[in-house]
Parts: C-alpha cells; sequence; structure tokens
C-alpha cells in the first residue's frame, strides 16, 4: 500500500488515442483529488496510487472539510508548450481552504473523459492543515522542471 | 528502421499547509515569484545571481500591492458591513 509518483501507463496509451487535451481554453477538465495512508483516509481504507492506477478511485481519498469536497477540485490548464525538444504543460496551485486535512498525495485525473487517471504525486509524507489552508504547488513550467512533460 | 526514445516525466508538487490561518501574503507572493520566474539550475552563476535579485525585487513589489490590495477589499467590506449596521463587526475587521 503507498503512493508513488508515476505518470499513469493507460494515460501514456490515451495520448496516443487523443483522449487527453490540456488546452486552456476548450480543452479537458482536469481534477486533482488526495489521497492518504494509513488512516486518515475515508472508511478506514487507504490508497495505493502510482503507474498501474487507470482511473479516479474513492478509495484512500481524504474525508471532505472545508472547501475540500469528495472528488477533488478542478485545476486550471496552463496552454501546453515546448522549449528545446520537450513539450510541457501545466496548471494554477490548488487551494482548499479552511479544511482539516491529512495527505500523503495526489491523483491528477480527467473529469472530462470518465475520470481517467494522468499521474500519481506522492508528498513525500503526510501533509497536515487544520482549519487552515491545504495549498498544492505545481513546479515551474519549464522543460526540466514542469509537472508533465514529453522529451 | 529507425528507433526514436521518447520520456514521459511527472514534475514535483510542493505542498504548503497552515493552521488555523489561511496564507499570508508573503506565502502566496513567493508561490507567484516561483511561477513568474524559474533559475535553472544549471544555469551560470552570475545569470543566477541576477536572476535571484530580480526575483527578490518583484516578490517584494507583489508583497506591497497584495496587501495594499487585502487592505482595500477589507475597506470595501467593512463599509458594507458599516452599512448593513455591523459597526463594531467592520471595526475589528478593520483592525486585523
Amino acid at each position: 500500500m503507498a503512493i508513488t509518483t508515476a505518470m499513469c501507463t493507460s494515460f501514456k496509451g490515451e495520448l496516443l488515442s487523443a483522449t487527453h487535451d490540456f488546452d486552456a481554453s476548450g480543452g479537458n477538465s482536469f481534477k486533482l483529488a488526495l489521497y492518504a495512508i494509513g488512516s486518515g483516509g475515508k472508511s478506514s481504507t487507504t490508497a495505493t496510487l502510482g503507474a498501474s492506477t487507470t482511473a479516479f478511485t474513492t478509495t484512500g481519498e481524504v474525508a471532505s472539510s472545508g472547501s475540500y469536497a469528495t472528488g477533488g477540485s478542478a485545476l486550471t490548464n496552463v496552454n501546453p508548450a515546448t522549449s528545446g525538444t520537450t513539450g510541457y504543460t501545466d496548471f494554477a496551485d490548488l487551494s482548499f481552504t479552511t479544511a482539516t486535512i491529512t495527505a500523503r498525495g495526489a491523483l491528477i485525473y480527467n473529469d472530462t473523459n470518465s475520470d481517467k487517471a494522468v499521474c500519481a504525486l506522492d508528498f513525500g509524507g503526510n501533509k497536515t492543515s487544520t482549519a487552515g489552508t491545504f495549498t498544492v504547488a505545481f513546479p515551474a513550467a519549464a522543460a526540466s522542471t514542469a509537472i508533465i512533460r514529453i522529451a | 528502421m529507425f528507433d526514436m526514445d521518447i520520456s514521459l516525466s511527472v514534475g514535483e508538487v510542493d505542498v504548503i499547509t497552515t493552521d488555523n490561518r489561511g496564507l499570508s501574503v508573503e506565502e502566496v507572493a513567493q508561490r507567484a515569484v516561483d511561477k513568474i520566474l524559474y533559475v535553472a539550475e544549471d544555469a551560470p552563476e552570475p545569470l543566477r545571481e541576477q536572476a535571484k535579485a530580480f526575483k527578490d525585487t518583484v516578490r517584494e513589489v507583489i508583497v506591497y500591492y497584495m496587501k495594499h490590495a487585502v487592505d482595500q477589499d477589507r475597506a470595501t467590506v467593512a463599509a458594507r458591513l458599516r452599512e448593513a449596521g455591523y459597526s463594531e463587526l467592520a471595526k475589528n475587521l478593520r483592525s486585523l
């Protein structure tokens, strides 16, 4: 039972069938959901996320709190760009306010297309907010750092 | 026949959390600066130093104007509260 940062394998295949559109205008709607391992998830479940994840799951998702609701929140797409031989895309940072949350990782999934998984994110440890703000800050939109890169 | 190697990578996210409060102006400004200007780790030292100095300046400007925006927004909310008869609440809001 673990959360591992990985591009979901199913997503790689779906890219070749044009399932995902990251355009800021007219693109698909992507969501980010938070997950716990051990105790902390809904119904005492624990999350297992990684390359083999194919779609959004409620197993191990953190409970609703403050502005966090089951299923997570919509991300704001940033138009895909290229630099050198690398293509990449980015999202605006996402914050949940007045939230009491303990999360170990997250899943980005395509809310427009059957909740298909994009990538799993491991926070490296439990992150906790208590009646406060829980912010997921995306890396700089650059060829060597962006959240999703194709080189 | 030919082969092409293509790799897909996932970047590292940061998680910022608070207890019993929202993010401060300084914390939000840092996020903004990190989005506006990224300095590659392998950039030449003089460039890195210049970029860092510019980043510090941008951060100060953002902090100043964000504080101004927060203050102006609170002034507007306080005015609406006073109009609605909540003068004490308006006073408390302005003292934050």
